[in-house]
């Protein structure tokens, strides 16, 4: 377990009083939330609790009636996804098929997106910028792959891949975006025990360098060993916040969890 | 023993087209066939195949503005036809009227439909799916209406002398001196065309086509590509209209119809979509058995009436389309992709 002493980080995400409902049925009911630089930070709780629905309002999928959210202390609320993209902020999909016809390669590729400004006139001719883009993107990428052991995957199409693999490719691809806020959507679920240490490393080794982490996971065991706090919702709100051991011995997040 | 292919050193080598020495022998050898080609048929008296060959090259040009809206971004539109027209009437216009010079005017009218392309698509990127196909099939519509009613589109009759390029002097009058400008426009544009793949551009095409919703999350702002998928497209289409203009020197409505945007999505789907080389085959493939049953149904090969060997090979060309979907659904590029991986891997399994 990591002592969370150690890390002591401003706010570099901040949410306030945030209301989010579909046709009247409340998603997120009032949530508060902080996440500070540099830490890992896991957000748990019970299936319908609105963990994704909280992702989804970070990176601007979905817009909360109500509430503020700022990053960086800038306000992001009422930017688009691909804004909130360019800001640093990336993510990784519960479903990791998202691009099921594109390599590694492609995807990892297409990840650097933000960071080049090729135009379709400079695409079109291939020369100048777009090669040198080009070489510079696949430096990056191929440092990405090392990171992420996904040599073999270069020129595998995301359909032939198997799930654990789709899953490895999908976090290398929130990474090749070299942002400083990772959200990863529950990148256990489905995946055997060694695969699971694998991401467990790779979020550990994202944490070494400097990367602040908000990690969303139904895996109790992985959750507890490497996060420096826990974030419980529970119908909507937060239930409770601390390091792992206070969460471990809360009362309440037992009844959350069981329905009591 | 070491499985054949080759090891690429360099990032600059493998992104680049042409991969070793061998492939640009074979590469020059091919484009020497194709010089040669029309010399053959005209010292054979074949010059109607000189025809179909410049009307296979202009089609290419159009089909590859389809392969990056359709192909490679998944935007289905049954307008193309619509894009190539205006590229048409555009030069005809701008020569006939205006008495500009045959480039700046095929230029002006390609850009200019481009532009047409944006406006068009502004509706159609915030659909999905068949939406935007009702939406480009309406624009077909009213284009064709457009064009119909007013006075310097010549109205049904259309227009007719267009006047045809001339490169360093030379004008570009015949067949066989149209063969060598279309096949170097296409050239052109087939390096155009795989540099778009390789490139930002067209990796953010293909994850708009795979999944929009997620590719929002990697910064591509979605609506913004979708319109530049369109504009570029348009770009070829318009391209191709106007040449297809100069060349036959006569625009008119029948000539760009429905059907023919239905069947270039039909190219694409049976070369691969997305793939540069998937769509060249598509449209040799489709134009070559249509050609070949046609010159079979209209000579006495076969000892029937000639209404029924015209149906008959109309319904041979909608089998042949029918098995081919449905035994290579991911296009003929597939069948080469598959050869080339076994190629590289042997003597190991396959």
């Amino acid at each position: 377990m990591i002592d969370s002493n150690e890390v002591t980080g401003a706010n570099i995400l901040k949410g306030e009083d945030i209301h989010l409902s579909f046709d009247g049925v409340k998603a997120l009911d009032g949530l508060d939330f902080s996440v500070k630089a540099g830490r890992i930070v896991s957000v748990i709780g019970p299936n319908g609790a609105g963990k994704t629905c909280l992702i989804n309002c970070i990176t601007g999928y979905y817009r909360p009636q109500q509430g503020r959210i700022t990053f960086n202390r800038q306000d992001i609320l009422h930017q688009r996804p691909h804004q909130i993209a360019r800001l640093g902020i990336s993510r990784t999909f519960q479903d990791p098929t998202t691009y099921p016809s594109m390599t590694a390669l492609d995807i990892l590729m297409a990840g650097r997106y933000i960071h080049t400004r090729a135009t379709i006139l400079d695409a079109m001719l291939f020369f100048g910028r777009s090669r040198r883009e080009e070489l510079e993107s696949r430096q990056i990428v191929e440092e990405i792959i090392q990171f992420t052991q996904i040599e073999e995957l270069r020129k595998v199409p995301v359909a032939a891949m198997s799930f654990g693999q789709r899953k490895q490719v999908e976090i290398a691809r929130a990474l090749v975006m070299q942002p400083t806020l990772i959200i990863l959507d529950e990148p256990m679920s489905g995946l055997d025990e060694v695969m699971k240490e694998i991401i467990t490393d790779l979020i550990l080794n994202m944490f070494d360098r400097g990367m602040t982490i908000v990690l969303i996971e139904h895996d109790a065991q992985v959750v507890m060993e490497i996060s420096h706090s826990i974030i419980v919702l529970d119908n909507g709100r937060r239930l409770t916040e601390g390091t792992p051991r206070e969460i471990s011995l809360d009362k309440r997040v037992a009844e959350a969890y069981l329905g009591l | 023993m070491r499985a054949r292919g080759r090891r690429k050193t360099s990032y600059a080598a493998d992104i680049a087209v042409i991969h070793s020495g061998r492939q640009w022998l074979t590469l020059a050898v091919f484009i020497g066939l194709l010089v040669v080609l029309p010399l053959v048929l005209n010292a054979t008296h074949n010059l109607n195949w000189v025809t179909f060959l410049n009307f296979t090259l202009i089609i290419i040009i159009a089909v590859l503005g389809l392969n990056v809206t359709t192909g490679m971004t998944g935007q289905v539109s049954l307008g193309h036809s619509a894009f190539i027209m205006l590229g048409g009437y555009g030069l005809a216009m701008l020569t006939l009227k205006a008495d500009w010079p045959f480039w700046a005017a095929l230029a002006v009218s390609t850009l200019v439909t481009g532009l047409i392309a944006l406006i068009v698509a502004i509706p159609a990127i915030r659909l999905k799916g068949f939406y935007v196909a009702v939406v480009t099939l309406a624009f077909f519509y009213i284009a064709q209406y457009v064009i119909r009613n007013l006075d310097i589109t010549g109205g049904t009759f259309g227009l007719i002398g267009i006047p045809s390029p001339s490169i360093a002097g030379m004008s570009i009058k015949g067949d066989v001196r149209w063969y060598y400008l279309l096949l170097a426009l296409t050239i052109l544009c087939v390096l155009v065309s795989v540099n778009i793949t390789r490139s930002r551009l067209g990796r953010s095409f293909l994850a708009v086509r795979d999944n929009d919703v997620a590719t929002a999350a990697l910064g591509v702002n979605v609506p913004l590509t979708k319109l530049r998928a369109f504009f570029v497209g348009s770009l070829f289409a318009a391209l191709a209209g106007g040449l297809w203009a100069s060349y036959v020197s006569v625009v008119r409505l029948d000539q760009f119809t429905i059907w023919d945007s239905i069947w270039y999505l039909g190219m694409i789907v049976i070369g691969g979509a997305g793939s540069t080389a998937g769509a060249i085959m598509g449209v040799i493939f489709l134009r070559l058995i249509s050609q070949i049953l046609h010159v079979i149904g209209t000579s006495d090969l076969i000892p029937l009436s000639s209404t029924v060997t015209i149906y008959s090979t109309q319904i041979i060309y909608g089998l042949v389309i029918i098995l081919f979907i449905t035994l290579k659904p991911m296009g003929m590029i597939s069948i080469w992709q598959k050869f080339k991986i076994n190629y590289k891997r042997w003597p190991f399994g396959v």
